[in-house]
């Protein structure tokens, strides 16, 4: 298993460095994305604005947004990228079942858009905004893998929607853009908060913005946290199971 | 070593309720250190089988056994005795080099490849300079070999190879019949689907023909070309107009004609009906100039099985 992961992790970075480009220009969208966002809001606010909080929720949603697309997307469009090349087969030839080899790909896009992108976005973006944002690392990492594990489990329903029926970009960017009030907006409903992502933005506004740490949240913010993390996965993994066997039963693994 | 036990595979037919069978109650069995060729015309049912030999595709009927493990119920032990090359060079990451698909394939199976394994491997594929080249850049023939490297490097007893010489060159086609030859030579299993009936008949030990999702012969390769070679005959006939059109009341249709010279090919059971056809020339005053053994070659087999 450890040499499976290891080999996804590295995969993953030899991708990245080829398709380097894409990679750069991946980095640009999502500034120049921001920047337009964050002014955007702040020429409607007015000067008031500057002194409200809701600037700083906007860089923190904004970020959260970010890694919760990159996760899911992630899988989804692996699948939908493997079976146009043709090596999706070849890796459920594997003995160690897909699931694990696509769960081991999410934890690696985690990483490296957490290390690499998110965190240091984030902190770019405050940066040459004029905002200060005081961070904790702990609960930060805490929170993130808390909030992406729950992506995770909608990474795998549409992963496994993407093994059936291959063309599913409209419905991923659909997901992509409902997943935007997931994140970006604070809500205390009970409801809201079960949403994938939405009670880890809701608890890294805290952070970010009054300076909340791990010990100082209640103990139900973390029980939703992790009950919502763990619950979209499990379903994830059922529900990828499922779509996995039906494409097996119809033999569309490699269609494309 | 491989077990195909009464494997049915039906596909739903578009727009209707009827479904077609893909593979239709196959069994035959790949035993340890063979070459198995797995022949057929489209859509004979070779892929959906090779596919269920690697738990792509779930049957509706049948099972699969590899080393004694079966793939529906014991799928992770049955996966790792075998590799497969499905796609041909699709199956490569085009954006990595040989070594890192190597590495990666091996390593999603649990493996670790340390480079000198990796290298002793492209060394006998003759690919050791072009280690680190991208498989995007490689010919086709090399985009071949690669593939075969990367299932040598999850180190299994069993090769599957779907197709494995489309699309190649003359010269890379012979150059990979040798490579087949290596591996059996290695103590490699291996069950190939292809149309390619020079690969076939230069490599493969035992053959099985599937025609309309069905096994229409499984022998061992030299067994059957014995057969046919044996049945086969080149008689040469003095003919006039009368003995052709004698001959054509015989059931005779097709023939080459060279003036008043024919020749006719037959397949014969047996000698004794071979016999009997002289004797029926004989008899309506047909002139036998010459009968000759024909050389057999794995075509006209592969045709006289799934013809019509």
């Amino acid at each position: 298993m450890w040499n499976a992961f290891l080999a996804n992790l590295e995969k993953m970075f030899i991708e990245v460095r080829r398709y380097y480009f894409n990679t750069i220009s991946s980095i640009a969208t999502l500034l120049i994305f921001f920047y337009l966002l964050f002014f955007g809001v702040k020429a409607v606010g007015g000067p008031s604005i500057n002194l409200s909080s809701t600037l700083d929720g906007i860089i923190v949603g904004y970020f959260m947004w970010i890694v919760f697309i990159f996760s899911f997307q992630g899988v989804a469009w692996g699948i939908i990228e493997e079976a146009q090349r043709g090596t999706l087969e070849q890796v459920f030839t594997s003995p160690i079942a897909f699931e694990y080899q696509m769960l081991f790909r999410m934890v690696s896009e985690f990483l490296f858009n957490n290390v690499f992108l998110a965190i240091p976005l984030m902190y770019f973006a405050a940066f040459t905004t004029g905002r200060k944002i005081g961070f904790d690392l702990a609960t930060l990492l805490y929170l993130m893998i808390g909030g992406t594990i729950s992506a995770l489990g909608i990474g795998m329903i549409l992963g496994g929607i993407a093994l059936i029926f291959k063309r599913v970009s409209s419905f991923i960017q659909i997901v992509t853009f409902g997943s935007l009030s997931f994140t970006m907006f604070e809500t205390q409903s009970l409801w809201h908060r079960l949403l994938p992502m939405s009670q880890a933005s809701s608890m890294m506004r805290a952070l970010a913005i009054d300076g909340t740490r791990l010990h100082q949240f209640r103990f139900s913010d973390h029980a939703i946290l992790w009950l919502v993390a763990l619950g979209y996965l499990s379903v994830g993994f059922i529900v990828f199971r499922a779509f996995e066997r039906r494409a097996m039963v119809v033999g569309s693994l490699s269609q494309y | 070593m491989i077990e195909v036990i009464d494997l049915l595979k039906l596909y739903p037919k578009r727009n209707s309720k009827e479904k077609i069978k893909a593979v239709d109650h196959v069994s035959f069995k790949v035993e340890a250190g063979e070459i198995f060729a797995l022949l057929g015309p489209n859509g004979a049912g070779k892929t959906t089988t090779i596919k269920s030999i690697c738990g792509l595709i779930i049957p509706d009927f049948g099972e699969v056994r590899i080393k004694g493990f079966s793939v529906l119920k014991e799928r992770p032990k049955a996966l790792a005795q075998i590799s497969a090359v499905l796609e041909g060079n699709r199956n490569l990451y085009w954006r990595m080099s040989i070594i890192e698909n190597m590495r990666y394939f091996s390593g999603i199976r649990g493996k670790k490849l340390n480079k000198s394994r990796a290298l002793e491997i492209l060394e006998s594929l003759g690919l050791k300079e072009r280690a680190n080249q991208l498989v995007h850049s490689l010919s086709r023939g090399m985009q071949q070999k690669a593939a075969i490297a990367v299932c040598l490097a999850c180190d299994t007893d069993v090769l599957l190879l779907d197709e494995p010489t489309l699309g190649l060159d003359v010269h890379s086609a012979v150059e990979f019949r040798s490579i087949l030859k290596s591996l059996k030579e290695a103590g490699k299993t291996i069950l190939l689907s292809t149309h390619d009936m020079n690969l076939v008949e230069a490599v493969a030990d035992r053959v099985a023909i599937m025609n309309r999702g069905r096994i229409v012969v499984c022998e061992e390769k030299q067994k059957l070309i014995d057969v046919f070679t044996a049945r086969a005959y080149k008689i040469r006939l003095v003919c006039s107009e009368e003995s052709k059109k004698r001959l054509r009341e015989l059931g005779f249709n097709g023939w080459n004609e060279n003036g008043n010279l024919i020749e006719l090919q037959v397949n014969l059971t047996s000698s004794q009906k071979l016999y009997e056809l002289i004797d029926t020339f004989r008899s309506n005053n047909i002139e036998i100039e010459s009968i000759e053994k024909e050389m057999v070659n794995f075509e006209k087999i592969f045709i006289s099985y799934t013809r019509g």
